[in-house]
């Protein structure tokens, strides 16, 4: 079922989407070589907590620590840990929810570790964030969620990548996850009819090598089938009852640095 | 003439309020809704001792003779002239002298006789306890000395004063019941319970005397279908626990009348819990809940952090106490020198046994409420799993019970649930003290005088704290909608004020 809202509830869940957004401005600093994901989310519980948050990825469905950290081969969904500590080079995926005001934020981003990450690594994080932003462009009243799919799809094989197919984007508002699903594939003019009152999140996974993925034992962290490099971006956008699409999870200077499709 | 005179009788009845009401009240007349403020348990043989201080239901229907004024700093009378308290021939004499033009729900004229049976009964030392006091009256006589005026002698001072009774409904039992209940009060409005909440038409005593509006209480989550002359919309925080009161999903997020609530978000330690049993853990985990997202997360506006069953707005509250702030270090410290420790910052952390701690806290309401969550990550965060219950069976033991306290507002005696002499029903075992037993006996003595000394509560307080028996996190506020019918002034709404509902009506 798919929960609509009204145009005051979804400018109300940009407080929680700009509280998710600004902390992912304020991790950015620590991104660097030498720093575990267990510090990034100790940095990041803190934050949320301090600004009127609550990290919604605590405890949910017993998921350990208050965001996902995947790095280079995890696909999402990888968990913070002391040992791991990131390394020149890396790319790192970090996936926060805030719950401000009883709504859910859920946004992502790629940052590179440190001064040596490789142009085929860049390649693949630019392609994810466009394909992002190819598929918030497919999104319009009366569109379909294949549109988003094949949008993103078409764009992402197209640079010589694939899509994951096994985790999706998802309706989003007072709880976590609601309906719709958004798959990141799929065929134009197919899938459910997106309407005023919609929200949910985008969010395509875009693997270097092949689409399929594994889940590790400890039963959340997602890798790539071949170990290739795997790259996440993500938003939580409203359909608004005049049809004006808004990005609900966008920092300042996110907006700044949109990507020109 | 005749009319003139009875319309005098109704308003002695409110002098301090409606005075200026009577131009008012005639626009009023027709039907006004108010929805969403909680529905009053009106079943029974006895109206529940809450209604009569509640501000929207109690003095609407069941008044009570006298009442706390919390704004006056003072108990006065209500349905009574006069209260007089004096010592003749070795007794104490209480003196109860009634207002005229009292009519019971049916229209019949309120008596002496009535008030001594009423007082006979709440004052026979079981059903005192409807009061929220614990003490034995003693011997005492009841006796009507005029037509308005009881007298009450006891044989022995009792503990406590003429007040005894504020708050209390003023009511008689009618046997065969009244639209269904089995008593009346004197109220301005008679109830009928409705599917959608309780309907108020006047009374037949009053009806003839002014023009008064009916009144269609709408329990929480009921949607009016008629279209009323005026309406009050009451509004409470609904994503802290998963409570009946829902945030309507296209509310304006603006709120320009706050009401401050006396209902307090608490952890009710079990005293006989292995760990809830410790001061020095309870306190650790006051330290851990971050009070302040919570409040912001979950109710947006309408809560603002407590850490104190005494509500901010009560004048006995003691602001001068330290607040318990969010400090995770300074929790993890206080529970390594319990003993429990962790071997490293991913691992659980043991008890004294080397097991790995589990907390199990009752809760009313589903797992999914955000305090549950919050409550589960502040103390995963040092290590500790809660498991969370709706249910237990007779016998089982929790550490705690995570409630929606709605305090005795406007006494806030304690003394029913936290005396160590309290005979509670309560799953957990609230954690006594001697100290705290004389601070609520001294302050539940005091409200019970004309003159309270109401900064007695903040002894109270500071027991409390130094037992942290309870781990208080939120105190809730309601959002009143739609005031500007009324030409209500912002800020204008306070539950010191125990009139503040019918100053929105009248």
């Amino acid at each position: 079922m798919i929960v609509l809202k009204s145009d005051a509830e979804i400018m109300a869940m940009r407080a929680a989407g700009q509280l998710s957004a600004n902390l992912l401005d304020y991790l950015e600093a620590f991104v660097k070589p030498g720093v575990s994901t267990l510090e990034l989310n100790d940095l990041a519980h803190d934050y949320t907590i301090k600004h009127g948050g609550i990290p919604a990825p605590l405890n949910y469905k017993g998921f350990p620590k208050s965001i996902c950290t995947s790095v280079n081969e995890v696909v999402c969904h990888g968990i913070p840990n002391a040992k791991q500590k990131l390394r020149d080079g890396d790319i790192i995926n970090i996936d926060v929810t805030s719950i401000v005001d009883g709504y859910y934020g859920d946004t992502s981003r790629m940052f590179y570790v440190g001064s040596s990450v490789s142009s085929a690594a860049k390649k693949l994080s630019e392609c994810a964030r466009i394909s992002l932003f190819k598929g918030i462009a497919a999104v319009q009243e009366g569109s379909r969620t294949g549109d988003i799919g094949a949008a993103i799809q078409q764009y992402a094989e197209a640079q010589g990548f694939s899509v994951v197919r096994e985790f999706v984007g998802h309706g989003i508002g007072r709880t976590f996850h609601e309906d719709p699903q958004i798959l990141h594939y799929g065929q134009k003019g197919k899938g459910t009819r997106l309407g005023a009152g919609m929200v949910f999140t985008i969010e395509p996974m875009i693997n270097q090598g092949h689409w399929k993925t594994k889940v590790l034992r400890d039963g959340w962290t997602a890798v790539t089938i071949d170990g290739s490099l795997s790259a996440q971006w993500e938003h939580t956008i409203g359909i608004l009852s005049s049809g004006e699409v808004v990005i609900l999870t966008e920092s300042d200077r996110e907006i700044e640095s949109r990507p020109v499709i | 003439m005749r009319a003139l005179k009875k319309l005098c009788l109704v308003l002695s009845i409110n002098s301090m309020i409606l005075v200026t009401a009577a131009t008012e009240s005639e626009a009023l007349a027709g039907t006004v809704h108010v929805v969403g403020w909680p529905a009053p348990n009106l079943t029974g043989d006895t109206p529940a001792i809450e209604l009569g201080d509640d501000p929207v239901y109690g003095r609407q229907m069941c008044p009570p003779l006298t009442r706390l004024n919390l704004d006056e700093r003072k108990s006065e009378d209500l349905l009574l002239r006069g209260l007089h308290q004096e010592a003749a021939g070795g007794k104490t004499v209480w003196t109860f002298d009634l207002r005229t033009g009292l009519y019971w729900w049916q229209g019949e004229h309120v008596t002496a006789d009535d008030l001594v049976k009423f007082l006979k009964a709440e004052l026979a030392p079981v059903i005192s306890i409807r009061s929220g006091q614990i003490w034995d009256a003693g011997d005492f006589e009841v006796l009507a000395s005029g037509p308005q005026t009881v007298k009450v002698q006891f044989r022995q001072k009792p503990l406590f004063g003429p007040y005894i009774l504020n708050g209390v409904p003023f009511f008689r039992p009618t046997g065969a019941g009244v639209d269904g209940f089995k008593y009346e009060c004197v109220g301005l409005y008679r109830p009928q319970a409705a599917s959608w909440g309780v309907a108020l038409a006047p009374t037949p005593g009053y009806k003839s005397q002014r023009s008064m509006p009916e009144l269609a209480l709408y329990a929480m989550g009921q949607t009016p279908t008629s279209k009323p002359t005026q309406a009050i919309h009451v509004r409470f925080a609904a994503a802290v626990t998963s409570s009946p009161a829902t945030r309507p999903p296209d509310a304006s997020f603006a709120c320009s009348h706050t009401l401050e609530l006396p209902n307090l978000l608490m952890i009710v330690w079990d005293k006989r819990s292995p760990l809830g049993g410790r001061t020095e853990f309870r306190r650790a985990v006051s330290q851990l809940m971050p009070r302040s997202a919570l409040a912001s997360s979950g109710a947006a506006a309408l809560a603002e952090i407590a850490n104190s069953p005494i509500p901010k707005n009560h004048p006995g509250y003691d602001a001068k106490l330290p607040p318990q702030g969010f400090d995770l270090k300074a929790a993890s410290v206080a529970l390594n020198k319990l003993g429990l420790k962790r071997a490293s910052s991913t691992s659980p952390r043991l008890d004294e046994r080397g097991e790995p701690i589990k907390l199990t806290i009752l809760t009313q309401s589903n797992q999914a409420g955000l305090a549950e969550k919050v409550i589960m990550d502040a103390l995963s965060a040092v290590g500790i799993a809660v498991e969370f219950k709706t249910q237990i069976t007779a016998g089982e033991k929790v550490d705690g019970m995570l409630a929606n306290f709605a305090v005795d507002w406007p006494r806030v005696s304690y003394l029913p649930y936290f005396h160590s002499s309290a005979k509670l029903e309560w799953p957990v075992q609230p954690v006594t003290d001697k100290n705290l037993d004389r601070d609520l006996e001294k302050y539940a003595i005091s409200i019970t005088y004309q003159k309270p000394e109401l900064g007695l509560l903040g002894a109270v307080q500071r027991d409390f704290a130094d037992l942290e028996g309870v781990t208080v996190l939120l105190q809730q506020k309601a959002c009143i909608d739609n005031p500007a019918n009324f030409k209500l002034a912002k800020g204008i709404i306070s539950q010191r004020n125990p009139d503040w509902f019918r100053q929105l009506l009248f």
